[in-house]
């Protein structure tokens, strides 16, 4: 064999791995040079089109990107394109942009718990903690005391889509209102606003990132609401209710309000958790 | 009650009340039965599927390769012809309410409608 020849199978097809074009001299008739060619040419154009699905969630492609390839293929056949053109870039670009943050999606029932709990939280600290009118001071928004409410704000939402079957969008609204709470509170220690505390951040991030990157095993779920829940009472509902003692009462009335929800959906947790493994026994004794 | 059907979700379902069909196909059909006057785009077309299977009005009905290139084939579901007949009887509805009034408005008018 020749230095400039490659070794090849019999047959082969458009999957195998990218070949090299300078295939020169006597192959034994086996393949000729513009096959070879040719061969590389529908590999790097299949990759262009191929490319084009990046903008789908792994899992959408690992399902459906053989097919679609295979339409868009066809699609450029018929009119004669040998890439693909602009509008279906365009469009795919989209469709990936959708499939990855709108389309419905369920979340874990983890993650929902997650949701409600920092929905709650939200509600609580705008209520209680942030609800200022009057109060001229730096940072602050409205009526209220720092600009952490906008992430508040987008954790209800996010709530309100998780339960509406918009997981995807749920999640992305977390993944903003964790972005706008880590920098408000950066912004809070730097230009001493009033609030959030770093407290408050970790409560508000820690559900968020829960609900964003759910735990895949049921005991890591329940064990980070356990942990979470936990902060929460620690850092806001003992001061409270402390300061409630002394001079306050609806304070107390909001630290009963989140300590009955966290308890709600503990009970509801270990409910389904009791459930689960109730099933999985009897199954095993069927 | 039922929601309105959108257009790429109404052709699909045409197009496969015929038989069982890959998206390619899909494509070339919804454009031939609409006069060419709907180009379903790639994405459109595999979103609908995705959620018309989601709501088990389509189904995938297997997997073939044809030319190096998978074909993934789908047929409409009972269900699914179910909501496409109801989709028709609405639109049916829809287009004889519309055109008595015309033919009343033509009586007047003197204008004529087709």
């Amino acid at each position: 064999m020749n230095p400039g020849d490659v070794d090849l199978p019999r047959t082969f097809s458009v999957a195998v791995p990218f070949l090299p074009v300078a295939a020169s001299g006597s192959m034994n008739g086996i393949l000729r040079d513009e096959s070879l060619a040719d061969v590389r040419h529908d590999q790097l154009r299949d990759a262009d089109f191929h490319k084009m699905l990046r903008w789908y969630p792994s899992a959408w492609r690992e399902r459906n990107s053989a097919a679609v390839v295979s339409i868009l293929l066809d699609q450029a056949e018929a009119l004669g394109r040998d890439r693909p053109g602009a509008a279906d870039r365009l469009a795919l670009a989209l469709g990936g942009i959708w499939e990855r943050f709108v389309a419905p999606a369920r979340l874990s029932r983890g993650a929902v718990v997650a949701l409600a709990l920092n929905a709650a939280f939200s509600v609580f600290y705008f209520v209680f903690i942030a609800w200022g009118p009057g109060i001229e001071f730096a940072g602050t928004v409205g009526p209220f005391t720092n600009p952490s409410v906008i992430a508040g704000t987008l954790f209800v939402f996010a709530l309100g889509f998780a339960v509406a079957g918009r997981g995807r969008t749920a999640r992305l609204l977390s993944g903003l209102g964790i972005a706008v709470v880590v920098a408000v509170g950066i912004l809070s220690q730097t230009f001493t606003w009033l609030g959030p505390s770093w407290s408050t951040v970790a409560i508000f991030a820690g559900f968020a990132f829960f609900a964003v990157f759910p735990p895949q095993s049921p005991r890591r779920t329940f064990w980070t609401i356990a942990a979470l829940s936990s902060l929460v009472a620690v850092l806001t509902v003992v001061p409270i209710a402390w300061a409630g003692l002394i001079a306050y009462r609806p304070a107390i009335l909001a630290a009963e309000i989140v300590l009955s929800a966290g308890i709600v959906a503990f009970g509801v947790r270990i409910i389904v958790r009791l459930r689960t493994i109730g099933e999985a026994v009897r199954n095993e004794r069927g | 009650m039922q929601i309105e059907m959108r257009e790429p979700t109404f052709w699909v379902l045409t197009v496969l009340a015929a038989g069982r069909n890959h998206g390619y196909a899909l494509i070339a059909g919804a454009r031939e039965l609409s006069d060419g006057r709907v180009e379903l785009k790639v994405a459109t077309l595999y979103a609908a599927l995705e959620r018309l299977s989601g709501e088990g009005l389509v189904m995938v009905d297997g997997d073939e390769v044809v030319d190096g290139r998978l074909r993934r084939y789908f047929r409409i579901t009972n269900a699914g012809i179910a909501a496409l007949t109801f989709e028709v009887n609405r639109l049916e509805t829809n287009a004889r309410q519309a055109r008595t009034r015309l033919q009343a408005l033509s009586g007047v008018t003197g204008l004529g409608i087709a």
